[in-house]
């Protein structure tokens, strides 16, 4: 027998409250197609990962190509010859096609410059009609998903890794991949195909392996033996732990109805829910019966007519929602249930403060009381009632989130993934508690991937594919069998008229396109430029027309000598900016330079002497730069507290060493950095050409590209190898060292040793970046930005003081530049957002009147 | 009305295990006043004379000062945001009371009410840039208290060099109740005060959530964006009081005035346990970090030292702060992972 290319063996993986695997073992041998297939849930995505590298396993061996994996390490794995395409993609959506095929490779003979035509040579062989130098955010979900096994086989590998590659694929495209598959099996690749679309695994795989809850349930030699019956079976029948609870018949009186509803991911849903009953959404992932949950509660926008207890309402907003008694509970624990930083009882209560207030004074007797008894009906186990609630396992933090809709009097309650990742002992629990509340009267939905939870819990099921409601269960029709078989035989395809249309859209050139290229800020890396450009020569006209002094060569070369410095501290910024983050310390970087200068560059000093005192500076950068670094990144405080906690110690060293301006700084050292062509100072000169060659690296090298993908997305660029914690290390010491230099800057011009002189340039460093392009979201901007940025913040002060106005116009000036700043590249968003969603809102109240 | 007790009591078995009331002892508000007890210790043995009464009653206006811009500090940190314009918004409501009252006791009142109205419409500005245009909170406070400063500069020049507070202002200022300066029973009103509001009412328990989670506030049917706005404009309203209080106190402000409080602030609140994710703070440990920060400084001046080293103490202390608490959490999960895995293995 051939040894296999992958093996994996006896894999075990614990999740806090769930076992995610648990001892599963399978090899794939050169040039076979081995299917993965379980439910959702059943831990494939996990397996996936661990063969990769990207998660590490508690047990279990993993074998590429005969060597076992000995870290947890995508790169590793990938030198070993696997490569992995992800369902959710690694892609950096902000950058170009080819940006993110390079970013893919490891270093090697590609460089930038010939990133085109080499990405077009990549891309040649698959007919995608996707150019190299499309962004990928503008490409629709199929071509994503064909870049990414594109940019997976760019490294040649001899294991290819796919999780649910066929989600996103029409017809077409399926077979376009099974194409590519058959093509790659021939020439002796493993691929280990990861789906829960029975037909195509028929189809396709030579092997099936099956998990269910984390278990292997063997490997199957694909034949005609083999049917989609056989495969379902082995996938559902788990065992039964204990009986569901039985409700009493729903009332026939409908307390929620909605028609024509369509949003993001679904179209034209319509459904009702009588009161005490429960009803079900089912489908495999992504098919739009979450998206159409969420709808329901105002957690979503979509269009269409709801009706709740006979009023027609509006689900603009949670808010909305709840008025009118629609209680939403979502899957996303963390991210949007539970308090973390609150306690059991405040996280159950939430939701009902009133109800144990009087005169806003909440009755603290009242309150526990009340949390005590719905901890000991819904069997929450607790340590105390005040704890912490993420001190509480899964299924405990599930019931207390549950718990809010029976102190609420919603009339329908919205229930999302019930028991993600929750054991199965709590598992009953909340089905029971469901269930009481369905006796009370109340509607509910569950939107579950469980289908074995659906068939025990629901009175009526629908099951959703590609957005629409494609089958309606009830009553005896309700099993884990007909559920899942009526998803999973589905094989209707994506809309292929609806995915043309997105592409046509992308592609067109128009004026209205031109307003959206400017109006998306600094998405393009010109606009920031060209605007700024535009504001200087606006400014220098308006100064020029108001006052002769301004373009003399004596006032040029003033401007430019004290655009220095800032150019320089906005480009030191604009390095820790494009990882996300903020350096605050900048500015007494520049203090405690310029106080050092006082001493080590003192009036009789030669220049060897200087030159000591130059290096002792950028020590001290690198130093304060790279504790910066080390506290973000390996103790993880946040940016700005990090900063400003160096900030405070840096500016006290300054001001311990001189408390008051003391200390003549050398005369040489000062003409040095004064230096002229004419009555243009050289230091602008070589500041520009610094920035060109930093904005170079940023866009014309494989660095620049790993640092863009870092500031971007930074799991997408982890996914890719690049090492994010270097790339931030960087960063704050790239800033430390440039603010030092630009300390020497100010040393040169105020020649004396001046404790607080470079406080005041914190603000501007950030605001020159950002109005050069930097977004406060990491990835955008440039070095040149900065400097211009810096220029026409100089440009505005110096024309405030011609015109002879006052200090404070100045300060005011420069503090409403900010704003203007951050409001033009970051701004707008939430504004557009706040429009389109009043707009919405009317449409939909008056569809509504009209409509019923 | 769907109330608890609706549920049938038959399908749930008891809680095994009683439950404890409380969660008694909560370590990041406690370990200040460890910090605290520390430090008089250490000052007892290296520089006695900072702990007499007489030394205690002449800095603690000052832990007074820097106790009620470190609340409204950590409120603001509480809603996820951070507060860099507390010096321009002091400088501007003592300069209003230079300027409206003119030194004369009859304008006084309306010095006062102007003084603390511009602080509030400031932080409420500052809010609705923050939680309305999501704007970043560093930028805006930064930036709009660099107008603030412009604006008082320039309101400043129109007034005579020399100015000082009304003579009642500034008698009220220098008066004791108890033997404790005014200022310090003004402190200890406003923590009450906001202490019951924040721990005790459906407002304060809102505003944490808010703090907490605004996404789950927002899905709970919280409107998360007023709160935020609030947290700023209560703060402003607070940065106006401490104004008031130091111009009393020291009767002719400069425009100096309010810079000491750019950093202090935020070194109290962190110190005081106050998270930078949100949701968590307790306003009596903030003002516990205000009186630690004080008396440290006062022991470092005791011993000859520069007061520049108080900020070299300041940062060194946000920075361990803040460690401190990281690494606690990341180690104890560690522990009990591990604890975990282990008993699982042995079962």
């Amino acid at each position: 027998m051939v040894a296999a290319s992958l093996e994996l063996s006896g894999i075990s993986k614990r999740y806090p409250g769930v076992q995610a695997l648990n001892r599963v073992s399978f090899e794939c041998g050169p040039g076979e197609i081995h299917a993965v297939l379980g439910e959702n849930g059943s831990g494939k995505s996990t397996l996936l990962g661990i063969a990769g590298g990207a998660i590490l396993a508690d047990e279990g061996r993993v074998t590429i190509m005969g060597e076992t994996l000995a870290t947890a390490d995508p790169l590793v794995a990938r030198r070993l010859g696997l490569a992995t395409v992800y369902q959710d993609d690694s892609l950096v959506h902000e950058l170009t096609v080819a940006e993110n095929l390079l970013l893919g490779t490891v270093d090697g003979p590609v460089s930038v410059g010939g990133m085109r035509e080499w990405a077009a040579e990549r891309l040649a062989p698959y007919d995608l009609g996707i150019s190299p130098e499309a962004l990928v955010r503008n490409l629709n979900p199929a071509q994503r998903q064909f870049l990414e096994i594109v940019k997976a086989l760019t490294t040649s590998p001899k294991v290819l890794l796919l999780d649910e590659p066929t989600s996103s694929l029409d017809i077409l495209g399926i077979e376009k991949l099974s194409g590519i598959i058959h093509r790659l099996v021939a020439g002796g690749t493993a691929v280990v195909y990861v789906s829960h679309r029975l037909p195509e695994i028929l189809a396709l795989a030579d092997r099936v392996t099956i998990l269910r809850d984390g278990e292997g349930q063997g490997t199957y030699d694909v034949n005609d033996q083999l049917s989609e019956n056989d495969l379902i079976a082995l996938m559902v029948g788990r065992p039964i732990e204990t009986e569901y609870p039985v409700g009493s018949a729903p009332q026939a009186s409908i307390a929620l109805l909605a028609k024509e509803l369509s949003g993001s991911r679904f179209y034209d849903v319509a459904l009702s829910v009588c009161r005490g009953e429960i009803l079900g959404f089912a489908g495999a992932q992504g098919n739009g019966q979450r998206e159409a949950l969420r709808a329901l509660g105002g957690l979503e926008n979509a269009r269409g007519y709801v009706v709740c207890d006979g009023r027609p309402i509006k689900t603009g907003s949670p808010r909305e929602a709840l008025d009118a008694g629609i209680l939403s509970l979502s899957a996303d624990r963390t991210a949007e249930s539970i308090f973390p930083a609150l306690g059991v009882r405040e996280n159950i209560t939430v939701q009902a403060l009133q109800d144990f207030a009087s005169g806003g004074l909440i009755s603290a007797r009242r309150e526990r009381v009340s949390a005590l008894s719905l901890i000991d009906q819904l069997n929450i186990v607790i340590a105390a009632l005040d704890q912490p609630i993420t001190g509480l396992s899964g299924g405990n933090q599930q019931k207390a989130v549950l718990a809010r809709s029976f102190l609420h009097g919603a009339k329908v309650v919205l229930i999302d993934e019930p028991t993600q990742g929750v054991d199965a002992k709590a598992r009953f629990d909340i089905y029971r508690a469901i269930r009481a509340k369905a006796d009370q009267g109340v509607a509910c939905v569950v939107n579950s991937s469980d289908a074995m939870e659906l068939a025990g819990i629901c009175d009526r099921v629908l099951v959703f594919s590609r957005g629409r409601v494609i089958r309606e269960l009830t009553g005896p029709e309700i099993t884990e069998e007909s559920i899942v078989s009526s998803f999973l035989r589905s094989k209707e395809v994506a809309d292929a008229a609806r995915q043309a249309a997105d592409v046509a859209q992308g592609d067109r050139f128009s004026i209205a396109h031109l307003g959206r290229i400017v109006a998306g800020g600094n998405n393009q890396w010109w606009v920031p430029l060209l605007l700024l450009f535009l504001l200087t020569v606006a400014v220098v006209g308006y100064a020029s027309l108001q006052t002769d002094v301004f373009l003399t060569p004596l006032n040029i070369k003033h401007i430019l000598l004290a655009t220095a410095p800032l150019a320089l501290v906005s480009m030191a910024q604009f390095n820790v900016l494009m990882v996300r983050g903020f350096d605050i310390s900048v500015g007494s970087l520049i203090s405690l330079t310029v106080v050092i200068s006082s001493f080590m560059m003192a009036e009789d000093m030669d220049t060897g002497l200087i030159l000591l005192g130059v290096l002792v500076c950028l020590i001290v950068g690198i130093v304060v730069g790279l504790t910066n670094g080390f506290l973000v990144r390996y103790v993880g405080i946040n940016s700005v507290i990090t900063t400003i906690a160096t900030l405070s110690v840096v500016q006290g060293i300054a001001l311990y060493l001189r408390p008051s301006p003391f200390g003549v700084i050398n005369e040489d050292f000062v003409d040095f950095f004064q230096k002229r062509a004419g009555f243009i100072p050289l230091s602008f000169f070589m500041i520009l050409v610094a920035a060109i060659i930093g904005d170079f690296w940023l866009y014309r090298t494989r660095s620049g590209l790993k640092l863009r993908a870092v500031g971007f997305r930074e799991e997408a660029a982890n996914r890719n190898g690049v090492r994010i914690n270097t790339v931030h290390l960087r960063a704050y010491f790239l800033s430390g060292i440039i603010a030092v230099l630009s300390g020497l800057f100010v040393a040169s011009e105020v020649g004396v040793g001046t404790p607080i002189i470079g406080s005041s340039y914190t603000l501007t460093s950030i605001a020159a970046a950002v109005i050069g392009g930097a977004a406060l979201t990491g990835g955008r901007g440039s070095f040149v930005g900065a400097v211009l940025g810096a220029l026409f913040f100089t440009l505005t002060a110096n024309i405030i003081t011609l015109l002879g106005l006052n200090t404070g116009a100045g300060i005011i000036t420069s503090g409403v530049l900010t704003l203007f700043a951050v409001l033009l590249y970051s701004g707008w968003q939430p504004v557009r957002r706040l429009w389109a969603n009043i707009g919405a809102a009317f449409r939909l109240s008056t569809g509504t009147a009209k409509g019923l | 009305m769907n109330g608890p007790g609706d549920l049938t009591a038959s399908t749930v078995a008891p809680p095994s295990v009683p439950i404890k009331r409380g969660w008694p002892f909560q370590m990041r508000f406690a370990a200040i006043w460890i910090a605290m007890l520390g430090l008089i210790v250490f000052s007892a043995i290296v520089a006695p004379r900072s702990l007499l009464p007489s030394t205690f009653l002449a800095i603690i206006p000052f832990a007074a000062f820097l106790a009620i811009t470190a609340i409204g500090e950590a409120l603001v940190i509480i809603s996820r945001g951070i507060d860099l314009s507390i010096p321009a918004i002091i400088t501007l409501s003592s300069t209003i009371i230079l300027g409206f009252s003119r030194g004369h006791d009859a304008a006084l009142v309306m010095a006062l009410a102007g003084a603390l109205f511009f602080a509030t419409a400031i932080g409420f500005i500052n809010g609705l840039l923050v939680a309305v245009l999501q704007l970043n909170a560093l930028i805006v406070t930064l930036a709009v208290g660099a107008i603030t400063t412009g604006a008082t500069l320039w309101y400043r020049e129109s007034l005579p060099q020399e100015s000082r507070v009304p003579p009642e202002l500034a008698e009220w200022g220098d008066a004791r109740f108890l033997g404790f300066n005014v200022s310090v029973w003004v402190t200890t009103a406003l923590i009450v005060v906001l202490t019951i509001v924040l721990r005790k009412t459906t407002v304060g328990r809102r505003f944490l959530a808010v703090g907490a989670n605004p996404r789950a506030a927002w899905i709970v049917g919280i409107n998360a964006v007023v709160y935020q706005i609030a947290a700023f404009t209560v703060a402003g309203f607070l940065y106006g009081v401490a104004g008031i209080l130091l111009s009393a106190f020291i009767r002719n402000p400069t425009l100096r005035v309010g810079e000491p409080y750019l950093l202090a602030p935020i070194a109290a609140a962190v110190l005081g346990g106050t998270a930078v994710t949100g949701g968590i703070g307790s306003l009596v440990a903030v003002t516990g970090a205000a009186l630690f920060l004080t008396q440290l400084g006062q022991m470092l001046k005791m011993l000859g030292l520069s007061s520049a080293i108080q900020f070299v103490i300041e940062g060194i202390a946000i920075a361990i702060g803040m460690a401190v608490v990281r690494v606690n959490c990341a180690q104890l999960m560690g522990i009990v992972s591990r604890w975990r895995s282990g008993k699982a293995e042995r079962s």
